[in-house]
């Protein structure tokens, strides 16, 4: 295999169950054990649940949920706020106490209430049995009585192993024993790429075990290196080594105000040149951002901590601005700022990067940014690109796509290709087809009635004659006309006659919308 | 090699950028370019496109876009009012992208033309619909074009609030197609032509350009038979092109 670990390895892995809500409960005594217990994120519309107690999840309370739905299910049900400053504290304080029972407690800091434990050398401290026990009995001194604890020879083997429900708290798999405990378990516990998963289980493979029968050549000709990485796995090779990370010299910049400042645009103002010193070292360190704490000291001794997730990693200072000016302008402090501190919580070696020496306008992180930025305020369906569809109608000739991820490489370049002559584009009423009362004379000249008025256009074109799905149970058939001068401003109406099945169906609505005829937009 | 002369692409590349060289964006519109000044549309600045609907002034605004998507300059188009039809605007030979950003209340097309603007990466940013313009906002729209060294158009309608700080406007108005001789000329595609206007202080100069149907009409007076039957089209082709 290309993964091989290094012989001797003895790796553990805590992890605290609901640890979110078991750090709310221990900050808020007054809130009783049995109390079924959620936490919120507000935001400027909406509560939404983050996490739940395991008795709410069982009365169906659920994280993604809106607060008040979910106090809907169980009037019963406690709401505090979801901090994730809190959370991080916590975990630090846990591990520090965790530390005192073993010389290795690595927190990983995207995922608290997790740490990998070094299990190696204890053979004269009672061995991993003794190390177990101090754990469990530091972490419950600590409150944390929920904790659990598992060692493996690899760490993808130990997290499987904690994380098994019904487990008990302390689990020691013997030396050599990882792939046979890894065969019977799902493949979801092998930490792999979600599409992965749903690949190989497409394709029979619904155990770890399944795996292991495969060459490792084919398979990673069949579904490249994650494959074989997961093979890997699979044989409890795992590189993950429970050591400390960076974290100390990850860096961070610091804007220390002479006098206290409320104003956000005061503070974009400084942090622009402290996010320039800081995107030189991450360049320098060759690393670049995936999580970040925006640490803000304010004038009345208290501290705000947010927690910046890029969409990507950043070590850019533009997008790492954009990012600090969405959180700061939505962000309500009680009191004005004196300090205010950017630190890199985590990071991964940056990805090489197609550069360039001319000037280019496409800035795919910047853009990345915006992108975040608008999802997160309006949803997946904000940003579209045009894409042609296979239809004969006009307005069904092409569909809009979301945009979801940015290019990173475009061919900027002109194309030779000669252009077609100006034409009138269709413009779709904003508020969709819309029924239009419509008389038609003896020479089949249609005449509207618009908005209580009668109006006679001064000039009909068409009818152009459109039809088809016969072959499926969608057929159409409808005349489009095109008004001129249907009102005093001289539009040019695009209208519609429906025939057959749909016209069928729009004369069995209500009074107002029993016309055959849809006005659908105007030519401009 | 002295690490000290060794060329760091990465700290390049985090450099700013020098500007890049603002060529104006032309319609290809016999006039029109003329008349917007500089041969075409002004980077670094807000011009606004007014007029009733039927005044040709989106169909003038995708010549622009057509021919500055093909010199691979991205365009990005804030549609307040959720007009747009997918396959007007589809080209199969565009080198660049176009981004139509449609922000559940319209009032926030302002919002999301800035944050457009700010990433530097559009050549011509559209704002179609959203609230006039005020006097800090247009400041800061026209800085940020600037700085993107992109033209900012916006499209409104000659009842709405025009905006303080545009350094252009043109007023658009059509001349309604000529009735139909007989029921065969009224099958026949619309042609119709536009005008378009600038006041510059004195007489406001003038341009003319004609808009016409690009859909094929087929002649044929049985009442039955579809104009366009329903025949798979060739992908990647503009429907009737």
């Amino acid at each position: 295999m290309a993964v091989l670990p290094p012989s001797g390895w003895r790796v553990g892995c805590a992890w605290v169950p609901d640890f979110a809500v078991q750090v709310a409960r221990l900050a808020r005594p007054d809130v009783a054990a049995d109390c079924p217990l959620a936490l919120v994120e507000e935001t400027r519309v909406r509560a939404r649940v983050v996490a739940a107690c395991p008795r709410a999840r069982a009365d169906g309370v659920l994280p993604g949920q809106m607060a008040n739905r979910a106090r809907a299910r169980l009037p019963s049900l406690r709401c505090l706020p979801w901090d994730p400053s809190s959370l991080l504290q916590a975990a630090r304080a846990l591990g520090e106490r965790l530390e005192a029972a073993s010389p290795t407690v690595v927190p990983q800091p995207e995922d608290p209430g997790w740490f990998w434990v070094d299990a190696r050398g204890m053979r004269w401290l009672g061995g991993e049995v003794g190390l177990g026990a101090r754990l469990l009995a530091a972490a419950d001194a600590a409150g944390f009585g929920a904790l659990r604890l598992a060692i493996a020879d690899a760490a993808v083997t130990a997290r499987a192993a904690v994380s098994m429900p019904g487990t008990a708290r302390l689990r020691i798999l013997p030396p050599g024993t990882d792939t046979r405990f890894l065969a019977e378990l799902p493949l979801s516990a092998l930490d792999l790429d979600a599409e992965l998963v749903a690949t190989l289980s497409g394709l029979g493979f619904e155990r770890v075990g399944g795996l292991l029968d495969l060459p490792a050549a084919a398979l990673e000709a069949r579904f490249g290196p994650a494959a074989r990485a997961a093979l890997a796995r699979a044989l409890g090779h795992d590189w993950r080594r429970p050591e400390r990370s960076p974290a100390a010299t990850l860096p961070e910049t610091v804007l220390a105000l002479e006098s206290p400042v409320a104003d956000t645009a005061r503070l974009l103002f400084g942090l622009r040149g402290g996010l320039d010193t800081l995107a030189g070292q991450l360049l320098s360190q060759g690393i670049s951002a995936t999580s970040l704490a925006l640490v803000l000291r304010l004038d009345d001794g208290s501290e705000r901590v947010e927690i910046l997730q890029p969409a990507q990693p950043l070590h850019h200072p533009r997008p790492l601005f954009e990012l600090c000016r969405d959180r700061l302008e939505r962000l309500e402090v009680d009191a004005p700022v004196v300090e205010l501190r950017l630190q890199v919580r985590a990071a991964q070696a940056s990805v090489p990067e197609q550069t360039h020496l001319g000037a280019t306008r496409w800035d795919a992180l910047a853009l990345e940014a915006v992108l975040d930025r608008l999802h997160g305020r309006y949803g997946r369906a904000v940003v579209f690109a045009p894409e042609p569809v296979d239809d004969v109608r006009p307005e069904r000739a092409g569909r809009w796509a979301a945009v979801t991820a940015v290019p990173h490489h475009l061919r900027l370049i002109e194309a030779q290709a000669p252009l077609p002559p100006p034409s009138p584009v269709r413009r779709a009423a904003s508020e969709g087809p819309e029924p239009l009362p419509v008389q038609v004379d003896a020479l089949g000249t249609p005449t509207a009635m618009w908005h209580g008025g009668r109006w006679r256009p001064v000039r009909a074109f068409g009818p152009e004659r459109l039809s088809g799905g016969w072959w499926t149970d969608r057929s159409f058939a409808h005349e489009d006309w095109r008004l001129a001068a249907l009102d005093d401003e001289g539009g040019v109406w695009w209208v519609r006659r429906l025939s057959g099945e749909e016209a069928g169906r729009a004369l069995e609505g209500s009074p107002e919308v029993r016309t055959p005829w849809r006005l659908l937009g105007c030519w401009d | 090699m002295s690490r000290d002369f060794a060329l760091d692409l990465a700290r390049l590349r985090a450099q700013p950028q020098p500007e890049p060289t603002a060529h104006p964006l032309h319609s290809g519109l016999a006039g029109l370019d003329r008349l917007v000044g500089l041969g075409g549309l002004p980077v670094g600045r807000i011009t606004e496109w007014v007029g009733a609907e039927s005044s040709g002034k989106t169909a003038a605004l995708r010549e622009v876009v057509l021919r500055a998507r093909r010199r691979g300059v991205a365009v990005a188009w804030v549609d307040g009012p959720g007009a747009l039809l997918a396959a007007d605007w589809w080209d199969a030979e565009a080198t660049a992208p176009l981004w139509v950003v449609r922000p559940p209340v319209a009032a926030d097309a302002a919002l999301c033309t800035e944050l457009l603007l700010r990433t530097q990466s559009f050549g011509l940013v559209v704002l179609d619909g959203g609230p006039p313009l005020d006097a800090a906002l247009g400041v800061r729209l026209q800085r940020l074009a600037k700085q993107a060294s992109a033209a900012l158009v916006r499209l409104r309608g000659p009842a709405e609030v025009g905006g303080r700080l545009v350094s252009g406007r043109l007023r658009f108005t059509a001349e309604p197609p000529p009735a139909p001789a007989d029921a065969q000329a009224a099958r026949l595609p619309l042609v119709w032509t536009v005008q378009s206007a600038r006041d510059r202080g004195g007489e406001p100069e003038q341009a003319v350009f004609a808009l016409q149907e690009p859909l094929p009409m087929r002649l044929d007076r049985h009442a039955v038979t579809p104009d366009r039957p329903s025949t798979r089209t060739r992908a990647g082709t503009r429907y009737g092109r």
